[in-house]
């Protein structure tokens, strides 16, 4: 019989079961295990396997126990067979008197038991992780809880987590990103909406996430692509805070508040209040301090339990623009059909005029991110910028079956300001998430795709213990679009993979990159 | 009421359970997913067939009779720890037992497969295995036993039991062929 694993993720799912018998799970791991099993019969198939062979492992590799396949059956000292002495003791015969009585109610009793199990299951409701707490400052969790320390954790739709100490930075699966400050309880809701009661919070949402809702109890307010700060107490009174953008505010339910709150819109810069007396805008002045990023570097947690992933620089290929044209040569397409970025990209702040600079990291991005690459975030200072005439390249949206148009790329830019000129500096991480492909998968960066004293002297692609070391991308600078090219193995759900630029030697001016490319290649058929 | 297992049923008795007790301890654990777990529930398992060993009818499926003792020992099991463990959720291990059920027989081919395989291991990445399998330590005590780091030890065992599934795999297709 053969099962095909494709339909799910093998490695997420084989490091579940090492974990499972030599260190443990927690129980959103275990959770996860279960969600597996439950939904896919390949999975089961590879865990029966799994357990199968472990339990003859366990049985056959105790180092004084020869090979029971090899011995008589009377010398063998296996577990079961250690019974023979037993069974035999006048002891064993005195015991299976009485315990005959018992031993013909065990059927009864398991069926008198089994009932309740599956009135339990058919209440319970459907798991589905739509959080991850990717990072943590000085985090300190309640007991109830149940989040393992140092360690990204996926949070299920509708369990409450509270946060006693601490900054916790939780990703939404639909690419919101919440920053929660202690004390907070916090339930994810759904993939794009949560509920605060009580606490306080950021939300940075981006364009593809528009609409995520934060809930107090008082009041939903909605994101229309901004971010937003929200502050609610045990009673729900509600302070709400927009950054930038705006965000609708709409009663949490018509009838229970009689109408206290009509649909409000609120823009940059302005703040309200709602509480038993209703809406009132108030002086931003007065609102709570609402802390918008993490300190220190991106990678506060993330301790992994599986082995270090592997990253390796393959190659580069200058002077390209039409990266999605199959009729023109790829060097390194992992794929070969002769596209770059077939199963996903990131392109920063596409398109001509205006002019835009510093602006918001996702601003204007074209963004198709392959299914196991859950957010591509900026490092603290990060933003963008285009439409200041910098090459032009293949739409990566448009269909790259016929003539493909072109588009003008923007960058990921560090501004100058903030610009090192003596050590490393992170740009932008991209997070990992489930359905890793087994073989891994490979990312381009696009660089050289404006002015060369905006580039790096090297970049470097690190993470979840690999590291490529750094790789010159200032050699050839002729504005003409170099890509570089990196193999990603033995990457875990979770990890969080790192693009830092050295400007060491060159020009001081903000430095970028253009964007990112993923591709996989094709596992070996078998007949 | 069951009769006493006759004492010279003895022999017949092992020979069966030797027949199938890997196979038997196998679905035990992939219902409990806990060596200690599974060697309590499988001690306790052995007693019941040797109890009930006379209601055992001779010729027909030892081993589905020896899995459905074993499943309402889970089921106890189940009951008495469930504040205590992590447990699959009943529809679930109903799930994985049918299952395991309908694999038995292939189960057969692979333990062989397995112990073949065993055998072309090195011995430093059979004495890992044989820490972390026979003698269910954690793996970073299997690490320090073995006086690697703990990641080391880790991304070996994964990529052993990797190994182990190819050779597998390539093994029942030779025995195919």
């Amino acid at each position: 019989m053969s099962v095909s694993p494709d339909a799910f993720n093998l490695p997420e799912l084989s490091r579940l079961l090492l974990a499972q018998l030599t260190d443990g799970l927690s129980s959103r791991e275990h959770l996860r295990l279960e969600s597996l099993l439950e939904s896919n019969a390949a999975a089961r198939a590879v865990y029966l396997d799994y357990m199968h062979d472990s339990a003859v492992m366990r049985q056959v590799l105790h180092a004084d126990q020869p090979d029971e396949a090899e011995v008589e059956l009377h010398d063998k000292q296996s577990i079961w067979t250690a019974a023979y002495d037993m069974l035999i003791q006048p002891i064993f015969l005195s015991v299976l008197v009485s315990s005959l009585v018992i031993t013909t109610g065990v059927l009864s009793l398991a069926l008198i038991a089994a009932p309740d199990w599956r009135a339990d299951d058919g209440d319970a409701p459907p798991y589905e992780f739509v959080a991850r707490i990717e990072r943590t400052s000085g985090a300190r969790w309640s007991a109830a809880s149940d989040i393992v320390p140092n360690r990204v954790t996926d949070l299920l739709a509708g369990e409450p987590v509270e946060l006693l100490a601490g900054l916790a930075e939780l990703h939404f699966r639909d690419g919101a990103v919440v920053l929660l400050e202690a004390p907070a309880r916090f339930t994810p809701q759904t993939r794009n909406s949560g509920e605060l009661l009580p606490g306080q919070l950021t939300a940075q949402v981006p364009a593809e996430a528009v609409g995520f809702t934060i809930n107090t109890g008082r009041v939903r307010v909605v994101d229309l692509g901004t971010e937003f700060g929200v502050a609610a107490n045990e009673s729900g009174a509600t302070d709400v805070s927009v950054v930038s953008g705006e965000v609708e505010l709409y009663p949490p339910d018509e009838a229970a508040t009689g109408g206290a709150i009509r649909v409000t819109r609120i823009t940059a810069g302005q703040s309200v209040r709602i509480d038993a007396a209703g809406l009132r805008r108030v002086d931003p002045a007065a609102m709570p301090r609402f802390t918008r990023r993490l300190p220190g570097r991106a990678a506060v947690q993330h301790q992994r339990s599986g082995p270090p992933a592997e990253i390796r620089f393959v190659g580069k290929q200058l002077n390209l623009t039409a990266f999605r044209t199959p009729s023109v040569p790829k060097l390194h397409d992992a794929d070969g059909d002769g596209v770059y970025g077939t199963a996903g990209y990131y392109f920063f702040n596409m398109g001509s005029e205006p002019q835009r600079r510093n602006e918001a990291f996702s601003q204007r991005a074209r963004i198709s991110l392959p299914r196991f690459v859950v957010a591509v975030r900026p490092e603290s200072n990060t933003g963008s910028a285009g439409g200041f005439g910098y090459l032009s390249i293949d739409d990566p949206q448009a269909d790259f079956t016929g003539d493909v148009p072109e588009i003008e790329s923007g960058v990921a830019a560090l501004p100058i300001e903030y610009v090192s000129l003596e050590r490393e500096q992170n740009l932008f991480a991209i997070v990992l998430g489930d359905s890793l492909p087994e073989q891994g998968f490979r990312i381009g960066v696009l660089s050289d795709n404006l002015r060369s004293r905006n580039m790096p002297q090297a970049i470097r692609l690190s993470g979840a213990g690999g590291d490529s070391g750094p790789i010159r991308v200032d050699g050839d600078l002729n504005q003409q679009g170099d890509w570089f090219f990196f193999d990603v193995t033995d990457a875990l759900s979770g990890d969080v993979l790192t693009i830092s630029i050295d400007n060491r030697g060159t020009e001081r001016a903000s430095k970028t990159l253009g964007g990112l490319v993923f591709d996989v290649r094709p596992l070996p058929t078998t007949n | 009421m069951s009769k006493p297992p006759q004492p010279e049923r003895v022999d017949e008795f092992l020979q069966l359970l030797a027949n199938c007790e890997r196979r038997l301890y196998g679905y035990i654990l992939s219902l409990v997913q806990s060596f200690h777990d599974a060697d309590d529930i499988a001690q306790e398992t052995r007693t019941r067939l040797w109890q009930q060993f006379a209601q055992f009818e001779p010729g027909t499926d030892f081993e589905a009779w020896a899995r459905t003792i074993a499943h309402y020992q889970v089921l106890t099991f189940r009951e008495k720890t469930s504040r205590q463990r992590l447990q699959f959720k009943q529809s679930v291990v109903d799930q994985l037992a049918g299952e395991f059920a309908e694999r038995s027989e292939l189960y057969i081919d692979r333990q062989q497969a397995l112990l073949y395989c065993i055998e072309s291991v090195d011995e430093p990445s059979r004495d890992l295995l044989r820490l972390v399998y026979a003698e269910g330590l954690k793996i970073k005590e299997a690490a320090a036993r073995q006086g690697r780091t703990t990641s080391g030890a880790y991304k070996a065992l994964e990529r052993l039991r990797q190994r182990l599934q190819t050779c597998i795999e390539n093994r029942l297709a030779e025995d195919e062929t």
